[in-house]
């Protein structure tokens, strides 16, 4: 193999398929990057059988061919190389790379590319597209409240379904659920699927060119995004998603209208002495104010105070304070709603004019 | 040379800029006397002047947890084999002992303490470190803060304590020790030498028999000549902890008084009156003492990832095995199982002489936060707090599983 391309270029790739290089030894050769040449570009793939990335890059094709070289190396040199004509060039008897530059070159000890496992050939059972910017949007508001905890696989990933042809997202570890609903049409009402919160942390870090289209296909037990010269495959989760619909309160006792930066800053500040693990901080709504206060004993308290307009009943109510500013952080209006139904009942967010997006925030109990 | 000359002189700094800080705490060490045995003294009047030794049953392995000062006069100790204490005094009037009020005795007095200060160590249910540093305006003294509490154990538990005031934890444990029982004993800055130099070395915290008889080979009986040994022998000799002891033998002490003592497991072990063989009997008895552990870690609202089991055969090798849980849990099914799976992969051939079970790497639970989805385990929970509920109303013993009912 013998091809030419720019720094640029090749650092892209690198870094677009790195992440889903294994990080587990488990098969050596799962610790490289794929790269091969096809028509008058490089394809370069990573999989640690969970997820798969494939990304196409521009270059100059010389004399075609393939090799495997190790991602943590390949990574750390194109990163450092300078802003020039780069060539690659493998010996397809030994798999030796000459990585060449200028007057200067790297030698990397590559493997054989027919010992790398192939991405699975997804044939759509069933496939539609949406913009990118939609779903990546979808995404942001969404994965953080997926479990990092692989105690019970479900709460680790995100459901993707179809209700009344809008595409919805969920994702809960059961102390929240963040809810969103995207209007598309022409999405397969047959749609559900939950999709690992890493994969769509991948996604949404490699397809972020607003035109684009994502295109979806979708097996039992896999799916395949489809970008402007990237290609994901990730596999699914199997069970059954929480019945979510079931936990969403149909109306409220109290419903405070809340400036988003005011309570966010407030809420950042009062965690600064929440106690560690929990980061409880209580929040007192009266008339139309809202009392924050966090206490750790051996520091000191917090006290918050912020204008607000309440509807309902006065309520005191706690949270963890990271569950509430993770989705405080990605709701993008001015203003946001609270609807609370006593103490122990879940709180809900919402963005003030945007029925799209819901937030269930279950309280902390206090004695 | 140089070297070392410099590091003398450093440390000599050290020295005196710690003894200048020092001087300024003042810890108060409460021990009670003889606790187990005299609160049984105290609730029978027949108990009163009489050899009262609490401990497992004489025929048994079991050990002596606490003798009265009447049985200590026939050379029974704490710790001791109960038949060897029923050798020395056959007339003894041995008890099982009943830790749950005890628990509550302790509590009581516990509640005497935290009205002077927030800064209370308990080390057991019988004694504790307290630091009344700066309570003068407030309460007196340190000596006036000791000996209030003092006659307050007696007037309001009817149970005597020994006390020890000084400007740190080593000197106030020693100063409440050494006019047991009922003492008082105050150990100013000044007098810290003379205190400690006729004292014997095993007296030092840390000392046990060992290092005792390596320091007795120098030449080394009490704390005044251990004084006077340089760092570096210490450091040579000892390592790390010869450092340690070069700054105990001159009172020097500055571990500070934690209240809560933070737990890092929660086990409970047992040893069996005969070897045991039979496999159901260890598991019955694994989850006896599982039900206790869940337990204590409930009480102390913790959870924990690791089970440890604990297995002694009778030619005493002894063994353990952990398994990690994915989520941390104080559900005595969880651990329960954990454990038991633990014990069916060991190749029990020989006859098992103790049996224990440890939760570890423990945090603190959720602290009330609800979750959603959790059918399953929230029934558990219910369960479990419910028999907890009960145990609570009604004592120990007062429901049980079917399993461990004789």
């Amino acid at each position: 193999m013998k091809i030419v391309c720019s720094k640029d270029n090749l650092v892209n790739g690198v870094q677009i398929v790195q992440r889903a290089v294994s990080s587990k030894n488990t098969l050596p050769i799962l610790s490289g990057i794929l790269i091969k040449t096809e028509g008058d570009t490089l394809k370069l793939t990573a999989t640690d059988l969970e997820i798969g990335i494939e990304c196409r890059i521009p270059v100059t094709v010389i004399e075609e061919g393939s090799v495997v070289l190790p991602a943590r190396y390949l990574g750390d040199i194109v990163r450092r190389l300078p802003d020039t004509k780069i060539e690659i060039i493998t010996n397809q008897e030994n798999f030796s790379t000459a990585i060449k530059y200028g007057k200067s070159e790297f030698t990397i000890h590559g493997l054989a590319a027919e010992d790398f496992p192939l991405l699975p050939d997804i044939q759509g059972q069933q496939s539609f597209s949406i913009k990118a910017d939609l779903f990546i949007n979808m995404i942001k508001q969404v994965v953080f409240a997926t479990s990092v905890n692989s105690n019970r696989p479900i709460f680790t990933g995100a459901l993707l379904t179809v209700e009344n042809d809008d595409l919805i997202m969920v994702a809960t570890d059961t102390h929240r659920v963040a809810f969103c609903r995207s209007l598309t049409n022409g999405v397969n009402s047959q749609l559900n699927v939950i999709i690992p919160g890493k994969s769509l942390n991948e996604i949404s870090r490699i397809m972020n060119n607003d035109d684009d289209e994502i295109k979806m296909t979708i097996t039992d037990n896999q799916i395949l995004f489809e970008g402007e010269g990237i290609c994901l495959i990730s596999r699914l989760i199997e069970g059954q998603f929480p019945n979510y619909q079931q936990v969403l309160p149909q109306g409220y006792k109290s419903k405070v209208k809340i400036n988003t930066r005011e309570l966010i800053e407030a809420a950042e500040r009062a965690a600064l002495l929440a106690r560690d693990g929990s980061s409880v901080i209580k929040l007192e709504i009266k008339a139309d104010k809202l009392m924050i206060s966090s206490n750790t004993p051996d520091i000191g308290r917090a006290y918050e105070e912020i204008n607000v307009n309440l509807v309902g009943e006065d309520i005191q109510i706690a949270f963890n304070s990271k569950y509430l500013l993770d989705a405080l952080k990605v709701i993008d209006t001015e203003e946001i709603y609270l609807e609370l139904n006593g103490p122990l009942s879940p709180g809900v967010l919402k963005p003030v004019n945007n029925d799209n997006y819901i937030y269930l925030i279950l309280p902390i109990r206090t004695v | 040379m140089c070297y070392n000359n410099y590091r003398k002189h450093q440390f000599e700094g050290v020295v005196k800029k710690t003894m200048a800080e020092n001087s300024l705490r003042r810890i108060i060490h409460i021990d009670m006397d003889a606790f187990y045995a005299a609160v049984e003294q105290r609730d029978n009047p027949q108990l009163r002047g009489k050899p009262v030794i609490i401990g497992g049953r004489t025929d048994s392995r079991g050990v002596v947890s606490t003798a009265s000062y009447e049985a200590r006069r026939y050379g029974v100790r704490s710790a001791m084999p109960m038949a060897q204490a029923y050798r020395l005094c056959p007339q003894g009037i041995y008890l099982p002992g009943d830790h749950r009020k005890y628990r509550a005795v302790s509590g009581q007095i516990g509640a005497i303490y935290r009205e002077y200060t927030p800064l209370v160590e308990p080390l057991a249910l019988d004694e504790a470190f307290l630091d009344v540093t700066g309570c003068e305006k407030l309460f007196g003294t340190a000596e006036e803060i000791g000996r209030k509490m003092k006659e307050r154990i007696s007037k309001e538990v009817g149970l005597t304590a020994s006390v020890g005031v000084a400007h740190n934890k080593f000197l106030a444990k020693l100063a409440s020790d050494i006019k047991k029982p009922n003492g008082f004993v105050i150990v100013g800055p000044e007098e810290v030498r003379e205190f400690l130099s006729g004292l014997p070395v095993g007296r030092l915290w840390g000392v046990g028999e060992k290092t005792a008889a390596l320091l007795q080979g120098w030449g080394i009986k009490n704390i005044g000549q251990v004084a006077r040994l340089p760092m570096e022998v210490l450091e040579e000799k000892l390592g790390a902890w010869g450092r340690q002891l070069y700054f105990l033998a001159r009172g020097i002490d500055d571990r500070p008084v934690i209240p809560d003592h933070q737990v890092k497991s929660v086990g409970h072990e047992t040893t069996f009156d005969l070897d045991v063989q039979d496999k159901e009997l260890l598991l019955t008895t694994l989850l006896d003492l599982t039900l206790e552990v869940g337990r204590r870690l409930r009480k102390k609202g913790l959870v924990g990832r690791t089970v440890t089991l604990k297995l002694r055969y009778s030619d005493f090798k002894t063994i353990t095995r952990a398994a990690t849980l994915e989520e941390a849990t104080d559900l005595d099914n969880r651990i329960y199982y954990t454990a038991a799976e633990l014990l069916e992969r060991e190749d029990t051939g020989q006859a098992v002489r103790l049996l224990g079970v440890t939760v570890s790497k423990l945090c603190s639970g959720d602290e009330g936060q609800i979750s959603l989805f959790n059918q399953g385990r929230e029934k558990e929970e219910k369960l479990t707090g419910a028999v907890d509920g009960i145990l609570d109303k009604f004592g120990d013993g007062a429901i049980t599983r079917a399993r461990l009912l004789k």
